[in-house]
């Protein structure tokens, strides 16, 4: 390239009297001309002003330039660059607006670099484009009439090629397309058929078009479409001619297309020959240039991919940058600690913050903006750190306190002691910050009494429920075998007894922990209350209780579901016989018959003692589940060798041992045990059935004799 | 020693060394011959614009000059990068105004290094940006209509092959 332009020399000439015609970019014909003098004029103008500031030095110069940018005026998208109308840099304007924030990053005043594409020669400019890749110059092409009237010029065609050239791995351009239309292939980025403004990297190489999904299955048919098909030339379908694009429909089926386009000017051109040697010739040429383009395809689909991965690596790069310069920011103000702690958390909601998570590099205007929310979320997420360990030291100390608790009793659940006011005054008070041992030491006051109301309120309710059918029952009567409960919730009516409900599921309603509170900021955790609205108390089975406490001559006005227990009634149910005649009857331990078909008639301890004993011997050696009352957790069984084991091994010291020695039965040692709650009533016994086996009929003992 | 006399008849001495980086003053210290102790005359380049210019000269004395018959065309099949060196960089931030006399400058006084920061560095200011920034940048007015600019997305034949 020449470097010293015509018009620098001509200028020159110009001094010395010679007249040489300029040629610069912007140059236009007449149409520009009176636009040129007002340029002009304003650039008188410009000067002045700048005179005054160039005293001092540059980067002065330019400090005080970009102070004033966000200042300057675009008053409309075609009518930003209108000086003679509108000057942007007078100190008068009254009607500038904010400067869009794409224009921000410009380096020093807006709109200098006019004097660049009208004054300096064509050559430098051409120079300049040299600089740039394909896709700057086909935007370049797009500004005004004078650039595309350059760009788009066969005499332009070096300098596409040179910009081409800058663009590493890229193949060379094909054949079909000049060189603003491969541009246009490579780096347009959206669909070029909806032309949504979304980026669509989705380029169909071999019809030279980016398309989306959505428009290219709208636009181009099937290779196995049976119209497509049919429309073939013979010729057509036996070789390889015609361009196809490989698409997934989803994630399975992979499907090719064609270009209806192409194949109507390949039937054409093929329909137009005359003869068949020259349409076997035509058929071996386009197969050459499926081949060159498949070739191509590939060989593009290969730079296009490495493309989008440099620019994601790029990308993730300039990511990582920010979110290190970000958290240096943070440490210059005592929050990088909390970031980190979060980064290295399972839910890293620090990196993945919109503000943090931005290809963009920080800068000091930029990090102005930011740092005020990024405060408030570390300031919310160090608030829910703080009570995801305070939870989980109440759910230590409740599981302390649990362990040790008597289940013959009500005992709350998690959920129920995170409800209580006090706890969740203690949980939610952030205010003083105190450490693990002073939170754990405020929650350790409370909860006693936080758990000795709740079973006092519970008890109350579940009183209540009784006093619907009984009025006058108390506290006292719930322990009585007449007290007979059911859950209205299971399909079955599920039987239980004070205080199986406060383990049955059906009083057990999740809740998430946050919402409960009414507190954002708190981990997000399901947790567990206890409810009554499903508990009812069952008259029906309490009548049958009551009989049944009758046919054992114990009082039902005393008599509790342990005394039961003891008395062992031996129930039949006179309607589930089976066979004939009845050889095979139904018996019920207690408290299964409580559980039974309330409509089924009983007969209750109504039998001989021999065959009491006949009986018996058929039932199933089904051990009901206790629990030691010392140890509360310890699973036992009704079986006097097991409980003693364990209370000789674990309670030796608490237990007199003479009174172990001497114990025959379990009643013995009643206050050492007692029947597990957490066991259904279904699920503690199961009913037997005992089949009476007949002496030989008479007439039965003739026959054999006879054989 | 050289001296030059600017257009606002400010007048440098200059080492002939670092004055010679440009070729158009090397040409014309070649014709005058060395004794000449008159000053060299640059009516295109102001005072302000030759110090830095000098700045940079200095800065490069006695690098090599490229050479004066460079192949262009071969020149033009190579990769052009717009990586500017680190003093470069810093020597060419300067507000659009002096890059642009700077520019001018360095085409005026054929110093292909200097055109070269100077075009890399307008290059790098272009790049990536939308027509609407560009034209923002450079002040251009858009005369497409609506239309014409939806339709010139989508041409991109030649424009003797429309």
């Amino acid at each position: 390239m020449i470097r010293r332009s015509q018009r620098i020399q001509g200028r020159n000439k110009e001094k010395g009297g010679t007249q040489i015609q300029k040629m610069t970019v912007s140059e236009a014909p007449e149409s520009t001309n009176s636009r040129k003098r007002a340029r002009e004029d304003e650039k008188e103008e410009k000067e002045e002003e700048n005179a005054k500031e160039y005293d001092e030095d540059t980067d002065v110069v330019v400090q005080k330039r970009r102070k004033k940018t966000p200042k300057q005026a675009a008053p409309s998208k075609l009518t930003v660059a209108s000086p003679s109308k509108d000057d942007q840099y007078s100190e008068s304007s009254t009607r500038r607006q904010r400067m869009p924030e794409h224009f921000r990053k410009v380096r020093g005043r807006f709109g200098l670099l006019e004097r660049l594409a009208k004054d300096v020669p064509l050559d430098v400019i051409l120079e300049i484009f040299c600089y740039l890749d394909p896709w700057d110059l086909l935007r370049l092409a797009r500004t005004s009439r004078d650039l595309r009237n350059l760009l788009m010029s066969k005499s332009s065609e070096s300098t596409w090629r040179i910009a081409r050239d800058n663009i590493e791995g890229l193949p060379p351009r094909p054949e079909d397309l000049n060189e603003p239309q491969y541009a246009h292939l490579l780096f347009e980025p959206y669909c070029h058929i909806c032309r949504h403004s979304g980026r669509c990297e989705t380029v169909l190489w071999k019809f030279r078009i980016r398309a989306c999904k959505k428009c290219t299955l709208a636009t181009f048919p099937s290779t196995r479409n049976p119209q497509y098909i049919d429309n073939l030339p013979l010729a057509f379908r036996r070789t390889i001619i015609l361009p196809e694009e490989r698409i997934e429909q989803s994630s399975r089926t992979i499907d090719f297309l064609a270009n209806r386009e192409i194949t109507d000017r390949y039937k054409a051109e093929y329909e137009a020959l005359q003869t068949e040697y020259d349409r076997n010739a035509w058929i071996v040429r386009k197969k050459e240039a499926n081949a060159i383009l498949m070739k191509h395809s590939h060989l593009c689909e290969q730079w296009h991919r490495a493309r989008l991965d440099d620019r994601a690596d790029e990308l993730n790069d300039i990511r990582s940058r920010r979110k290190e310069a970000i958290l240096d920011r943070l440490e210059e103000i005592g929050w990088r600690d909390e970031a980190e702690m979060i980064m290295t958390g399972c839910n890293d909601t620090f990196s993945d913050h919109k503000l943090v998570k931005q290809s963009k590099k920080l800068t000091d205007y930029g990090w102005r903006t930011i740092k005020d929310e990024l405060v408030k979320l570390l300031s919310a997420e160090k608030r829910r750190r703080i009570l995801s360990s305070r939870y989980d030291y109440i759910k230590e100390d409740y599981l302390g306190f649990r362990s040790q608790a008597d289940f013959r009793e009500p005992f709350p659940r998690l959920g129920d002691i995170l409800m209580a006011k006090v706890i969740q005054a203690v949980i939610t008070d952030t205010s003083k910050n105190p450490t693990e041992y002073l939170f754990r030491s405020k929650v350790m006051e409370r909860l006693p009494g936080v758990i000795d109301k709740w079973k006092a309120a519970k008890t109350r309710e579940i009183v209540r429920i009784m006093q619907k059918a009984r009025p006058t029952a108390t506290v006292d009567d719930l322990h009585l075998a007449t007290s007979v409960f059911e859950c209205r919730s299971c399909g079955i009516y599920d039987p239980m007894y004070y205080p199986q409900m406060f383990s049955h599921m059906c009083c057990v309603k999740s809740y998430s922990l946050p919402k409960l509170m009414k507190d954002e900021h708190l981990p997000h955790h399901i947790e567990y209350s206890w409810t009554s609205t499903v508990i009812a108390f069952s008259e029906a089975r309490s009548e049958i209780a009551k009989t049944i406490i009758q046919a054992c001559s114990l009082d039902p006005t005393t008599a509790t579901s342990v005394d039961m227990y003891a008395a062992d009634p031996l129930v039949e149910c006179l309607t589930c016989k089976r066979g004939s005649p009845e050889s095979s009857r139904f018996f019920m331990r207690w408290p299964t018959s409580i559980i039974h078909n309330v409509e089924h008639p009983l007969s209750i301890n109504s039998f001989s003692e021999e065959e009491r004993e006949k009986i018996v011997a058929c039932r199933s050696e089904i051990r009901l589940p206790l629990l030691c009352a010392h140890c509360h957790n310890h699973q036992l069984t009704d079986d006097l060798s097991t409980v003693l084991a364990h209370l000789k091994e674990v309670h030796s010291e608490a237990i007199d041992a003479t009174e172990l020695e001497n114990c025959m039965k379990l009643a013995d040692i009643r206050k050492h045990w007692y029947f597990s709650p957490f066991s259904a009533l279904k699920y503690v016994s199961v009913p037997f059935r005992y089949e009476e086996i007949l002496p030989p009929m008479p007439s039965d003992v003739a026959l054999i004799k006879s054989d | 020693m050289i001296v030059v006399k600017t257009s606002d008849n400010e007048t440098f001495t200059v080492d002939r060394e670092v004055v010679e980086r440009s070729v158009l003053i090397k040409n014309m210290l070649d014709d005058i011959g060395e004794n000449s102790e008159q000053a060299i005359p640059l009516p295109n380049v102001n005072s302000s614009v030759l110090k830095k210019v000098l700045e940079y000269c200095e800065h490069h004395r006695g690098e090599p000059l490229p050479a004066a018959d460079a192949d262009t065309s071969q020149e033009d099949t190579r990769k052009r990068s717009t990586d500017i060196s680190e003093w470069d960089q810093k020597f060419i931030t300067v507000d659009q105004e002096m890059l642009f006399e700077i520019i001018l400058a360095a085409n005026y006084l054929d110093i292909k290094s200097l055109l070269d920061v100077g075009c890399k560095t307008v290059a790098n200011m272009i790049k990536g940006k939308t027509p609407e920034e560009i034209r923002k940048l450079f002040n251009i007015v858009n005369d497409f209509t609506p239309e014409e600019e939806a339709q010139i997305k989508k041409e991109n034949e030649w424009a003797e092959d429309r």
